[in-house]
């Protein structure tokens, strides 16, 4: 692993009624606007949904990371989350984050070891760390 | 705008022989991966990556409307913000966000509201109040000739 502290910069560029185009070095570039909810089209990312997807993205690369580590045979993981977006003290921000993991492993695979490995992966992600909400989380196995 | 609370959904998917797969509504799916530093190959988006550009995606959407509430015209903006990853106390977070904005204003226009409007954008984004990491932001005014 990199040396820490390490950092990550994206560059965002508007046009005063343009869309957001994000940019990071070689990643492919990224359109953005705001949420339907803040008068944009709804056709593209907008914050919100951004930081909820980051913060599912950061468990589901931090287990594929941790299983490979392990040695754990996995099939396919899909995850879904909902981001609560609240007002709290005069402030609006991110309140909680709920998240199903499922995971599908070959049959006869170590069910525990992989809920281990999952749970791990949850308590090892820098997004939700880096953040003031809480984040639930449920677990399910499927063997294949 | 909806009363609170407001509930965004987002689903993932992956292999384990393939990069993630982020989708949302009837978005563009977005393909990620690790950042180089933690292994990853460095030409996909990261989910580390995905923090630091909501980041700028929302000081950027927060300008939009407080220029718009408070009638300040501008042409161009960037954000790049650079998020500083360490450990701290055994857990690895983002600690820090430098907010790097350079607005682009027509000629005539009132600098010291463009800056004021600037910092008012940044203490009122969603995105850097749910964070727990300290932000800094540092502006450039440039005035179209």
């Amino acid at each position: 692993m990199h040396q820490l502290p390490c950092d990550y910069c994206v560059t965002a560029t508007a046009e005063a009624g343009s869309n957001v185009v994000l940019k990071a070095d070689q990643v492919p570039q990224l359109i953005t606007a705001a949420c339907v909810s803040a008068g944009g089209a709804g056709n593209q990312w907008c914050p919100e949904m951004l930081l909820s997807a980051a913060v599912m993205d950061g468990l589901v690369v931090g287990f594929t990371a941790i299983a490979r580590t392990s040695e754990f045979e996995w099939n396919t993981v899909s995850c879904q989350t909902v981001g609560t977006l609240n007002r709290v003290d005069k402030v609006n921000r991110f309140t909680s984050f709920q998240i199903n993991f499922t995971l599908r492993i070959p049959a006869g695979a170590d069910t525990e070891k992989a809920r281990r490995l999952a749970q791990k992966a949850h308590e090892a992600s820098v997004i939700a760390n880096s953040l003031h909400a809480e984040t639930h989380l449920e677990i399910e196995i499927i063997e294949e | 705008m909806q009363e609170f609370p407001h509930h965004y959904h987002a689903t993932a998917q992956a292999a384990v022989d393939s990069h993630v797969a982020v989708a949302a509504s009837n978005f563009p799916e977005i393909i990620t991966a690790p950042p180089v530093e933690f292994g990853g190959p460095g030409d996909q988006w990261s989910p580390e990556h995905l923090l630091v550009g909501t980041v700028a995606n929302c000081f950027i959407l927060t300008f939009r409307a407080v220029a718009r509430s408070s009638k300040l015209d501008w042409t161009h903006l960037e954000c790049s913000p650079v998020g500083t990853l360490e450990r701290v106390d055994k857990t690895t977070r983002f600690t820090r966000f430098t907010v790097n904005a350079r607005l682009t204003v027509p000629p005539g226009t009132d600098t010291a509201k463009a800056e004021r409007l600037l910092h008012k954008a940044e203490r009122g984004c969603l995105i850097t109040q749910s964070l727990m990491a300290d932000t800094d932001l540092v502006t450039q005014i440039i005035v179209q000739p």
